[in-house]
């Protein structure tokens, strides 16, 4: 359902793997009209002999993440990073945030606390 | 345009021409290292009023299962067939004359091709029926071997009879009311000669293998408790007075028996005459004629009053001397345990009820310090030595007690009756026995060497003795010695050599059912076939004459086996040949309503493990995973019925949306497992759904400013979720 309310993919070839991956999954469920789109795609074989789309890992990974940053606990805001964004990049948008600025306002930083694609946790001396 | 009507019709008929679905059995080794997947539904019994709307929920989800896992590589078995025989074929045949045969066949054909409506990805060259010659000839092949393992025998039965079917029926077919199951007549007790399959012989094993099951745990508890074992404690009370007289009892709360009062024996207890005193003679007859009547469901029911009379007599409690009374009611049966049991009101819910209504006493032995009568476990008190114990010391200590003195013993008891296999009909499975007289034998000569037997027209009984001890059975004809008949040179069947009758197994498969001019069954209960002269009456030899059982058998007996069959439907050596069944194995997934929970399901059970005991299978259990579909409600959430005017066939939705709208809804209605209520409009929904893939596909739909890789992402997630 998400799938189609999404649309086709433009490219041609990304369009073809898209709905023969399409219509192998439908097959079980809607057996007669997979067979109908299957040899519209130009199969002279039954879709009952195709077997099942494989899915490659890398194109499970998502590019971007969502960073959640606490400030002594509390969520104070959420950046978008690239995926696998190492600490630093992090901390040094973070702490240029003017709103994020406002939780901690020249106090001395205590901790960091890092969950790589997560969660940055920042704890200010009170 | 989304129009299923154009096409979907085309596509079950290509299947059909190409057939697409045919799986052969694999020959060659690198054929045979394919992984299989074995997926099975319960065969329907074709009735006349077709297909309902519960059917195609379980067949539809095998299909989508099947069609998954032959895209994963499986070599798929999803065979489909009829459990064929039965009576509704057959009383139709009695109100119109038509044969069943035609009947059966007319039946199939509806249901072939409304199976054939949804697109079930059947393998239609493995079509199966029961009734089928070339089918049931190995019905009855595993009935003789059933026979000749001493575990189908013949027993005098007080059966369920159903005045109107004119049939006995089996405990599972008679309602809670008491009541026929298939014509809802009041069932009466007739004695009656009858098959009965030894099951309990095999109850501990089918016991002990549930665990291994991956079944749904409510189904595996039905079959425990159907088989119902519980270890208690046996012994023997004296008849006061008469110390030679003694009643055997049966009970699991031995830790219960300071807290006897009375003692009740079954009206039909072998032992009733030695108790009852002439003065309560009259009073007990009456009691007895009466209980005559009425059915095992009856007596043992929870809301009937109990009712007893005392025989006048007392009986003595080992354990502490005490002398108690002797009653007789009908709550206890006599097929049952041994019969008798010990009342202990004060801790049984039954002997309370019934020590109130007869003021008879009720003794604390398990303290309570609530309100009788107290039915847990707890510990002793008035118990002589044994009072301080718990429950459970006490009966470990009373059990050791009685079996050191010798009056008593653990014991093993099981709810499990064995199973009445046989009916007096027509449209069942001849039973392939011959009834010899013993004169008759005894004229046969008897020779000690094959090589003697010349004439291939005379019977020969060729002396074993000793035996070979495996072949002594304990079945009711197997006392004796065995003596192997011998038709024509050839070994034909054993001849058990002693009081009973001799019965010899017709190795001649298939027997086949006669035609015969009337179906109803004869008005004594005996089948139709006992009035066909041609049918009964067998030459064996020229020497030897011989008479056909007339019994037929249940329906049960065909589908307790067919999934087998379906390995190799066309096998005219086997039941299923051998590179067949070790390749196909057994069951890998089997679908089908909870209602065969402790029928079909333990049936089939017991014969596969009997099929293992002599080879012929090499799986333990015939069924690996079970799932029963939830039941499809009416929109108003109750069940379907006419009277509610709730049903919904599946036709209609078929002919208004297609038939991928309708398998696409029945698969996406809550869980599988779970009751659902039929909702027009989430069908609406679904249709929607193939309108908007028709649509995507047909127009290439893409949407403005949407991201390449985020849908290509998409698509793999969702492989990976599917």
């Amino acid at each position: 359902m998400i799938l189609i309310n999404e649309g086709l993919p433009t490219d041609g070839e990304f369009q073809k793997e898209w709905k023969e991956s399409f219509v192998k999954m439908l097959h079980p469920f809607a057996p007669h009209m997979a067979e109908e789109l299957w040899q519209k795609l130009g199969n002279t074989e039954s879709v009952y002999f195709a077997s099942w789309p494989e899915y490659d890992d890398f194109m499970l990974v998502d590019d971007e993440v969502t960073i959640a940053i606490q400030v002594n606990g509390k969520l104070r805001g959420t950046f978008t990073f690239l995926n696998g964004v190492a600490q630093e990049e992090v901390s040094a948008t973070v702490y240029n945030d003017p709103e994020i600025q406002k939780w901690i306002g020249g106090k001395e930083i205590a901790k960091e606390i890092f969950v790589p694609n997560k969660l940055f946790s920042i704890v200010v001396k009170q | 345009m989304y129009r299923p009507e154009e096409f979907e019709s085309k596509w079950q008929k290509f299947w059909l021409e190409n057939k697409t679905f045919k799986v052969e059995n694999p020959k060659t080794p690198e054929e045979k290292a394919k992984k299989k997947a074995y997926v099975l539904d319960m065969f329907p019994y074709p009735s006349g009023a077709g297909l309902h709307v519960g059917h195609p929920k379980g067949y539809v989800a095998t299909d989508v299962y099947s069609r998954y896992v032959h895209a994963r590589g499986f070599n798929v078995l999803h065979p489909m067939g009829w459990d064929a025989f039965g009576l509704p074929a057959e009383n139709y045949a009695i109100k119109t004359g038509t044969h069943p045969k035609v009947t059966t066949a007319n039946n199939i054909n509806r249901y072939r091709e409304q199976l054939q409506l949804i697109g079930l990805s059947y393998d239609w060259d493995r079509e199966i029926d029961t009734t089928d010659p070339e089918y049931y000839r190995w019905t009855q092949w595993i009935f003789l071997k059933l026979f000749e393992q001493g575990l189908a025998y013949e027993q005098d039965l007080p059966i369920n009879y159903c005045p109107s079917c004119k049939t006995g029926l089996a405990n599972e077919e008679v309602r809670a009311d008491n009541t026929c199951d298939r014509c809802g007549t009041l069932v009466e007790r007739k004695k009656i000669r009858q098959w009965v399959l030894a099951i309990t012989k095999y109850a501990d094993r089918l016991l002990n293998d549930i665990d291994t099951l991956d079944w749904p745990d409510g189904i595996k508890e039905m079959q425990r408790n159907w088989i119902g074992k519980s270890v208690g404690c046996e012994f023997k009370l004296r008849k006061a007075g008469d110390v030679s007289k003694t009643l055997s009892v049966y009970t699991t709360r031995i830790d219960t028996v300071f807290g006897m009062t009375y003692v009740v024996i079954a009206p039909d207890h072998p032992m009733v005459d030695e108790f009852v005193t002439p003065e309560n003679e009259s009073a007990c007859r009456a009691y007895i004629e009466e209980s005559k009547s009425k059915s095992d469901q009856d007596r043992t029911n929870e809301g009937k009053e109990k009712t007893g009379v005392f025989t006048g007599s007392y009986a003595i409690n080992p354990f502490n001397g005490e002398k108690v009374p002797v009653w007789i009611a009908d709550y206890v049966l006599g097929s049952y345990g041994t019969g008798a049991v010990m009342a202990v009101p004060a801790h049984d819910e039954r002997d309370h009820a019934f020590a109130t209504k007869y003021n008879l006493p009720v003794k604390e032995s398990v303290s309570t310090g609530i309100d009788l009568p107290f039915t847990d476990d707890g510990i002793l008190v008035d118990s002589g030595d044994f009072t301080g114990m718990t429950s459970a010391e006490a009966r470990a200590k009373l059990t050791a007690l009685a079996q050191e003195r010798g009056f008593g013993a653990e014991k093993v008891n099981y709810k499990l009756r064995d199973w009445l296999f046989s009916r007096q009909r027509y449209w069942g499975e001849p039973i392939p026995l011959i009834h010899l007289e013993i004169e008759d034998i005894k004229k046969v000569p008897h020779i000690t060497d094959l090589s003697q037997a010349t004439d291939p027209n005379l019977a020969y009984i060729l002396k074993r003795d000793p035996l070979p001890e495996e072949k002594v059975s304990e079945g009711v004809f197997c006392h004796g010695k065995v003596r192997v008949l011998v038709i024509g040179g050839k070994e034909f069947s054993k001849v058990y050599d002693g009081v009973y009758t001799k019965i010899v197994c017709d190795y001649n498969l298939p027997l086949e059912l006669p035609e015969v001019e009337r179906y109803e069954p004869a008005g004594d209960g005996q089948s139709p076939l006992a009035n066909v002269p041609s049918f009964i009456n067998v030459q064996l030899a020229s020497n030897l004459s011989g008479k056909r059982e007339t019994n037929t058998m249940p329906q049960w007996g065909g589908s307790c086996w067919y999934y087998l069959r379906f390995m190799d439907p066309k096998n005219s050596e086997s039941l299923v040949g051998k590179e067949a069944i070790e390749y196909w194995q057994n069951v890998d997934f089997y679908v089908g309503g909870a209602e065969h929970a402790v029928l079909h399901l333990l049936y089939a059970r017991f014969w596969h493990k009997v099929l293992f005991d002599i080879g012929a299978v090499p799986t333990n259990e015939p069924f690996q995973k079970l799932m029963s579909p939830g039941l499809i409600l009416g929109s108003d959430g109750n069940k379907m019925s006419k009277s509610l005017g709730n049903v919904v066939n599946p036709d209609s939705v078929i002919e208004a949306h297609g038939v991928d709208t309708f398998r696409l809804y029945e698969m996406s209605m809550s869980d599988f497992r779970d009751p659902a209520p039929w909702n027009t409009e989430a069908i609406i929904g679904v249709r929607r759904f193939l309108e908007k893939v028709e649509a995507t596909f047909e127009r290439n739909i893409v949407k403005e400013g949407s991201d390449e890789m985020k849908i290509m992402k998409l698509l793999h997630k969702t492989i990976k979720k599917v």
